[in-house]
């Protein structure tokens, strides 16, 4: 199951494997989630969850066999993204099509900490603190929620 | 809260060997503290509790020299929250040395140990003395308030961490 | 099943997990940790002193026990089921709940065993405490730490 989940994920995903580790900035995350298994997904975004303990977004992702799975993202609390701005309730917008990169949970399901999400308009929301390198879509490292706001770049 | 002056103690903290051994050699050792600090606050919280009610007045008939056996007890549930406190510090100082619900987590802790001080160095003695129906003067009650008051903030100020002062670069 | 899915999707549930103010989730939250440590350490110093830890503290000192035991319980339920509307679906099926769940029964029994055999009479009060109420003083204290723990863990274990 694992294994086909990831093969279905190798055409558009990259995985870092060696590479200095990202910061998960959150505690309790290592422990779910692997921040040396870092993988890319894209899909529709199906829903968000803006809910305590931990937000999370809903994305279907269409593997190559024509299967879909939904994922989740998960990540901090409602009041940390509020704090960084991304409560707007247009902001995120359903049915639209996003990518992410994230620290795949331990226990293999469809389900990970997200690193950082590229808009359907192809801006980079980087919300974890201090990711370098092994995060596939923000290799510069460019500073996240580190800054007090999630950095958006355009490419 | 964004304290600018505390970041380079923030990175100081994180670069340690120590702190780098607790965030990314052992999954398990968070959810382990979280547990232990859990078990902890209720060990301290009854026992404490316990001998700070009777310094309010209640279960006359109790000497106070014997609801006292319960506090090294407190004290050990103290301890195992101190021990995992710092473990918490130390693996990911940016979540809490710029939170504010730590701050005031420290002032009532501080309030709580000032008033355990006073209480050792100016009233114990007299307040032992005291036969086990004797009625309990004003400033044992204060006492007893004061030190039930403080261990329930430290809880309130604790578990509100990731809620009271939401900021990003915390990360929780 | 579906019982669980409209459980999460009523507006109290939707109040809960994602109102913006202080009082919804967080204090809901606070509130359970309060009422679980009026709980488990009312009856860990009840349990302490059967194993007798302040020896000459007469029994019939601890006889606010029991109110102050239903008060957190009271409360942990309350706000325990409000937490657990946020996330019917997922909660209904989890493991470590149930185990948790299960513990807190098991340890709310012994502790009706404990003031059966021990508070239920002045002669009972006065009589040494037998090796059955110390094996069921250290029961109880494993159980609490166990619930204790099995509640921590709900946020790690699926």
């Amino acid at each position: 199951m694992m294994r086909k989940l990831l093969a279905g994920l190798a055409v558009a995903s990259v995985v870092a494997v060696a590479a200095p580790r990202v910061a998960l900035a959150h505690h309790a995350m290592q422990a779910e989630f692997d921040q040396n298994n870092v993988v890319v997904i894209s899909g529709v975004l199906k829903k968000v969850n803006w809910v305590n303990p931990h937000v999370n977004f809903l994305l279907d992702v269409t593997e190559p066999d024509g299967k879909v799975t939904t994922w989740t993202l998960v990540h901090a609390g409602p009041n940390q993204l509020r704090a960084a701005g991304l409560s707007d309730r247009d902001f995120f917008q359903v049915g639209k099509n996003y990518t992410a990169s994230l620290a795949l949970a331990r226990n293999g399901s469809p389900r990970g900490y997200v690193f950082t999400i590229k808009t359907p308009d192809d801006k980079y929301i980087y919300l974890t603190f201090g990711s370098v390198g092994s995060d596939p879509l923000n290799k510069d490292g460019k500073g996240g929620l580190g800054n007090g706001h999630p950095t958006t770049f355009q490419n | 809260m964004t304290i600018p002056a505390l970041d380079p103690f923030i990175d100081f903290i994180r670069s340690t060997r120590l702190s780098e051994l607790f965030r990314n050699q052992v999954a398990w050792l968070w959810p382990l503290c979280e547990s232990l600090h859990f078990v902890g606050l209720s060990l301290l919280i009854g026992a404490a509790g316990f001998f700070d009610l009777r310094l309010l007045g209640f279960m006359k008939g109790v000497p106070l020299r014997s609801a006292k056996r319960f506090v090294p007890w407190a004290m050990a549930g103290f301890a195992v929250n101190l021990l995992t406190g710092l473990i918490f510090f130390i693996s990911q100082p940016q979540q809490y040395a710029t939170n504010l619900a730590m701050w005031l987590k420290v002032l009532f802790l501080l309030v709580a140990g000032i008033n355990a001080m006073l209480f050792e160095t100016s009233y114990s003695d007299r307040l032992m003395a005291l036969g086990p129906d004797a009625e309990m003067p004003f400033s044992a009650k204060v006492i007893g308030a004061v030190s039930l008051i403080a261990w329930f903030a430290v809880l309130y100020f604790g578990r509100m961490l990731p809620y009271l002062d939401p900021n990003p670069r915390s990360g929780v | 099943m579906q019982f669980f899915t409209w459980l999460q999707d009523t507006q109290f549930a939707h109040w809960v997990a994602s109102d913006p103010s202080l009082l919804a989730y967080p204090t809901i939250l606070t509130l359970h940790t309060v009422g679980m440590a009026i709980v488990v350490g009312t009856c860990a110093v009840v349990d302490l002193r059967l194993l007798g830890i302040g020896g000459d503290i007469p029994l019939a000192a601890l006889g606010a026990a029991p109110r102050l035991v239903w008060a957190g319980f009271l409360i942990n339920a309350a706000t325990g089921l409000a937490l657990f509307t946020t996330d019917a679906e997922h909660k209904a099926t989890q493991t470590v709940f149930f185990v948790k769940l299960s513990l807190i029964f098991l340890a709310l029994a012994v502790y009706a065993r404990i003031r059966k055999l021990v508070f239920r009479s002045p002669a009972a009060l006065a009589a040494p405490i037998s090796s059955e109420v110390k094996a069921l003083a250290i029961l109880s204290l494993i159980l609490w730490t166990g619930a204790t723990v099995a509640g921590r863990l709900m946020a790690y274990l699926l």
